[in-house]
């Protein structure tokens, strides 16, 4: 479950809140620009409804302007994925202004949790390097045991077991994933918290997490979950404005429901660093 | 995969464009050659490859005239035995065989198609560039061995020594094998044939072969090629892009398998039985050019009466949600393909679905039998493949099936009209989401297959052999996509019931008959006329194309005209700028077609204060401009609004505006999804 003190927490930070969602959806937009300038210049766009008719239903435009694109796409998604590596890294600073912001006092200076954030760089990189090195060799390890898994026992248990198999291996690793990132939140947590470097802090945030594995599990997956209900909720919306239809409205109001949906995003975010901020303190 | 396709395509321009010329010629001169002949009895219809009847005419737009069975021309009456072990069948018989034509015959033809993939030499397997759909070789070889083969009319003489070593021209394939006869075969006469071979069937390729203890077995028996009225034979290699072609006849098949294995066949089972280890099962077939069968000791079965048809789907097991999903679009579609195209005439349907293991076995169709695919957890997918291949494959039953077009010569006969049938029958049963969603985005099979056909090479033709495209990719683009694509463009123009109304006189009209091109031409003349026909043809047998665009629209205030003017009063001269007429505007579309072929269009305009409104034009000519006096400029145009013409080469430019389009929905769109992408990759 989500506790109200730490949506509250977060709702008294709304400066930091507000600031963390803008950049994230400025963040967003930096990145679908390539993609954007690809439809935007193509012939298909120059429509008198504009790019409406791209969302019709059946998508007879949509095909022809990917079409368009698809010389292009392994260039285009090559240089997304890029800018996407670079931008995590320098995300960093945001996400440790905002732990700041969530562990100071309401009101604090935007600029005064921008500079500690900055300040706290170096063990942030040091604790999502070692976090996501790690992640990353833990689903290399388990995808090759579920193939493996699903090769070897499809004789046995029928294609449908051997890929349950695999899929309860595959479920494992993500488990495991899942797990580093609530390591690498304490992690981050407990830098900030403790004013402690990042090797001590991913050391302690271990701890944290051995001492409360199921608590710190299961108050990561219920922000987990919402989220990817309030996902769901925003996809579902926007499929019944239509914005292939005429009206701006349609486009502001899907708008105001994705950016809505980012807002929640970020507030659920905030309310598990919250918590984590909680969970990573020294275990007495 | 797009960029795969596009690459395709340009290789195929740069290597059939020497080719077209000689194979257009070629089909024209064949058709030229084909004498004018009245329109045969339908009980005689087992040959119509000759020039199409002056008319067929109403009379087949419904099932009154419809004939109950082929003619038969090869009837088999054989037994095999599959050894599950060594992937061998060993296989005997006799078949019968008639001469319908009106010459004597020197010779017979057989194919022996499961020697492609003997060895690394045939013309299946020799070259790594032109493969098969799969892309992929066997990794165990197959073959089929001819022991014995003696013709009874001729004092069982074995006739088989005297065969040709391999296919004609070709020493390294044996896969279209010549039999000398001792003595002609008149016209009439018929010979019975006795024969004995051993069949090795490949690891899973190509739609035959095994995997572990399935067996999927097609074109594993001597098959004699088809023989034409002239008293020629339809008989060709086995190309990695081809398909078959073969005689209506009956087959009468015993089928021998060890205990415990679950067999599905073409035809109705007449016989089962179970006796020292082994499972004997016999299945008769009437009116059927193929038979093919499997045998597996693991399928599950669903079996499902509709409208007394057995339909049994035989599946893997885990496989049970694409089983009830099979049965449901079957029952579905049935009565849609029968209502349109005459009714499903045999008593059973076997769909099977392949394991995983063998997913090359999926996707194909014989008569009465055909093979689906997909994982267990296809219905768990947001898209419709198990019932988009289920429909296509039901939709061979027909063309192909019963409509036996020689699917070397002309494969878009069969594939290019299953195509449309399944896009039309998904799109019936399923609507604009016929794919499924993507994204939560309703995605249709039309825009799919539209996609392909614009990728294709849009000035290749389509009416032509197999294995003279140069790849499967640039076959799939121009048979498959740009054959269903041009009637769906067809329908959207002339009707889609008189679309349907012209496949449906196609259809009954040659059912259990071989048609060729020109006879489905014929067929749309009649129902939608001269230029329907015309237009057709140009996209089928001479790669033609169209491109609608528009400008974008001029407009300029109307004034009074400036100059030397004879009046009543005298000469005057105007000669400053002249006063606007109110607040009108003349404005200017020029709409243009590029290609060879032509459709009437709708052309939208759109006027400053959001008004609209519609022009036609015939499509008559490179371009037309479109003139207008309103209160309000045009500002913006749209060349065929509703997307009918989806054989528009550039759909992208049908359209213009004035002004700057920022696409806003576009920017909304990526932006959310890369910003919910970077949240969740981003600590």
């Amino acid at each position: 479950m989500i506790r109200a003190v730490d949506l509250r927490r977060c709702l008294d930070r709304r400066r930091a809140l507000v600031a963390l969602w803008l950049l994230q959806s400025g963040v967003g937009v930096v990145l679908a620009l390539p993609w954007w300038a690809g439809v935007a210049f193509d012939e298909a766009a120059r429509h008198p409804q504009g790019d409406a008719p791209l969302f019709e239903a059946g998508a007879l435009l949509l095909w022809e302007v990917a079409l368009g694109l698809a010389p292009q796409f392994g260039s285009m998604a090559t240089g997304t994925f890029l800018l996407m590596l670079v931008g995590s890294i320098l995300w960093l600073v945001p996400r440790a202004a905002f732990i700041e912001s969530l562990h100071a006092p309401p009101h604090q200076p935007l600029a005064v949790a921008a500079g500690r954030g900055v300040r706290r760089f170096p063990a942030f990189v040091l604790i999502t390097g070692a976090t996501s090195l790690t992640q990353l060799l833990v689903l290399f390890f388990t995808l090759t045991l579920a193939a493996s898994a699903a090769a070897a026992f499809v004789e046995s248990l029928g294609e449908r077991g051997s890929d349950q198999v695999a899929a309860g291996i595959l479920l494992l690793g993500v488990a495991a994933v899942a797990i580093l990132g609530v390591v690498r939140d304490l992690g981050f947590c407990h830098a900030v918290s403790q004013d402690e470097s990042g090797l001590t802090s991913l050391i302690r945030a271990l701890s944290a997490f051995v001492a409360r594995p199921a608590t710190s599990l299961l108050a990561w997956a219920a922000h987990a979950i919402w989220g990817a209900f309030t996902v769901l909720a925003a996809a579902w919306l926007v499929g019944l404005i239509d914005v292939s239809q005429p009206g701006t409205w349609r486009l502001a109001l899907v708008l105001a429901v994705h950016q809505l949906a980012l807002l929640v995003l970020a507030l659920l975010r905030g309310a598990w660093l919250s918590r984590a901020l909680s969970l990573a303190r020294p275990v007495p | 995969m797009s960029s795969r396709i596009r690459q395709a395509r340009s290789r195929a321009t740069e290597l059939v464009i020497g080719l077209l010329l000689v194979a257009t010629a070629a089909w024209l001169s064949r058709a030229a050659a084909q004498p004018a002949a009245p329109p045969e009895p339908a009980a005689q219809r087992t040959s119509v490859a000759g020039a199409p009847p002056a008319r067929i005419g109403p009379r087949y737009d419904d099932d009154g005239a419809l004939p109950e069975r082929a003619t038969p021309v090869t009837d088999y009456t054989l037994s095999a035995r599959l050894d599950p072990t060594t992937h061998e069948i060993a296989g005997s018989g006799s078949v019968v065989f008639r001469n319908t034509s009106a010459a004597p015959l020197g010779a017979l033809y057989v194919h022996l198609y499961l020697n492609a993939f003997k060895n690394e030499r045939t013309l299946f397997l020799r070259s790594p560039f032109v493969t098969a759909r799969d892309g992929r070789g066997p990794s165990d070889f197959g073959y089929i061995d001819v022991r014995r083969l003696t013709a009874r009319e001729l004092g069982g003489r074995d006739i088989w020594p005297g065969s040709a070593a391999h296919t004609p021209g070709d020493p390294d394939d044996q896969t279209d094998i010549e039999v000398p006869l001792p003595t002609p075969l008149e016209p009439g006469q018929s010979l019975t044939l006795d024969l004995e071979f051993t069949a090795k069937l490949p690891s899973v390729v190509a739609r035959t072969g095994y995997a572990g203890s399935f067996h999927f077995v097609a074109q594993w028996f001597p098959k004699l090629a088809r023989l034409e009225s002239d008293g020629t034979f339809a008989h060709f290699p086995f190309h990695p892009q081809s398909e078959f072609h073969a005689d209506f006849g009956r087959y009468d098949v015993t089928i021998d398998v060890p205990e415990g294995f679950v067999v599905g066949a073409t035809g109705a089972r007449t016989e089962s039985a179970t006796e020292a280890g082994r499972h004997r099962v016999r299945h008769l077939a009437d009116s059927v050019h193929d038979f093919a069968w499997t045998a597996w000791d693991r399928f599950q079965r669903a079996e499902r009466q509709l409208d007394g048809i057995a339909v049994s789907v035989l599946y893997p097991p885990g496989h049970e949600a694409n089983a009830r999903t099979t049965l449901e679009v079957t029952a579905a579609a049935l009565p849609i393909l029968a209502r349109r195209y005459g009714p499903y005439p045999y008593p059973s349907l076997t769909i099977v679905h392949p394991p995983a293991a063998a997913v090359d076995a999926g996707g194909m169709e014989y008569p009465t039998l055909i093979t689906t695919g997909g994982p267990w957890y296809s219905q768990l997918l947001p898209g419709k493949g198990v019932e988009l291949v289920t429909v296509h494959e039901l939709g061979h039953q027909w063309f192909q099936g019963m409509v036996a077009s020689n699917e070397h010569a002309f494969p878009f006969l069969d594939e290019g009209l299953t195509t449309h049938v399944e896009q039309s029958v998904m799109e019936e049963l399923y609507g604009r989401a016929s794919l499924g969603r993507w994204f939560d985005h309703p995605v249709s099979g039309r825009a799919m297959r539209r996609a392909y056909a614009a990728s294709a090479a849009h000035d290749d033709v389509i009416a032509k052999p197999a294995d003279q495209f140069a790849s499967w990719m640039g076959l799939f683009g121009s048979v498959y996509s740009r054959t269903a694509t041009l009637f769906d463009t067809l329908g959207n123009v002339y009707g889609k019931d008189e679309v349907e109304r012209a496949l449906g006189r196609y259809a009954r009209y040659y059912r259990f008959a071989h048609p060729g091109p020109r006879h489905l031409i014929l067929a749309l003349q009649e129902v939608l006329g001269e230029e329907a026909a015309e237009q057709a043809s140009l996209v089928l047998f001479e790669g033609g194309w169209v491109d609608y665009r528009v400008d974008a629209p001029e407009s300029v205030p109307v004034r009074e005209p400036r100059g030397v003017f004879e009046r009543k009063g005298g000469r005057a001269t105007v000669d400053r700028a002249g006063e606007t007429q109110g607040e009108r505007h003349e404005s200017r579309v020029v709409v243009r077609r590029h290609g060879t072929v032509r459709f009437p269009v709708k052309v939208e305009l759109v006027f400053a204060d959001g008004r609209r409104e519609r022009r036609s034009w015939d499509g008559r000519g490179s371009w037309t401009a479109l003139s207008v006096v309103d209160r309000h400029p045009v500002v913006g145009a749209i060349v065929d609004p509703e997307l009918r013409i989806t054989l528009d080469q550039n759909l992208g430019n049908n359209a213009t505006a004035r002004g700057i389009m920022l696409a806003p929905r576009t920017l909304e769109r990526t932006s959310y999804v890369a910003a919910l992408l970077f949240g969740a990759l981003a600590p």
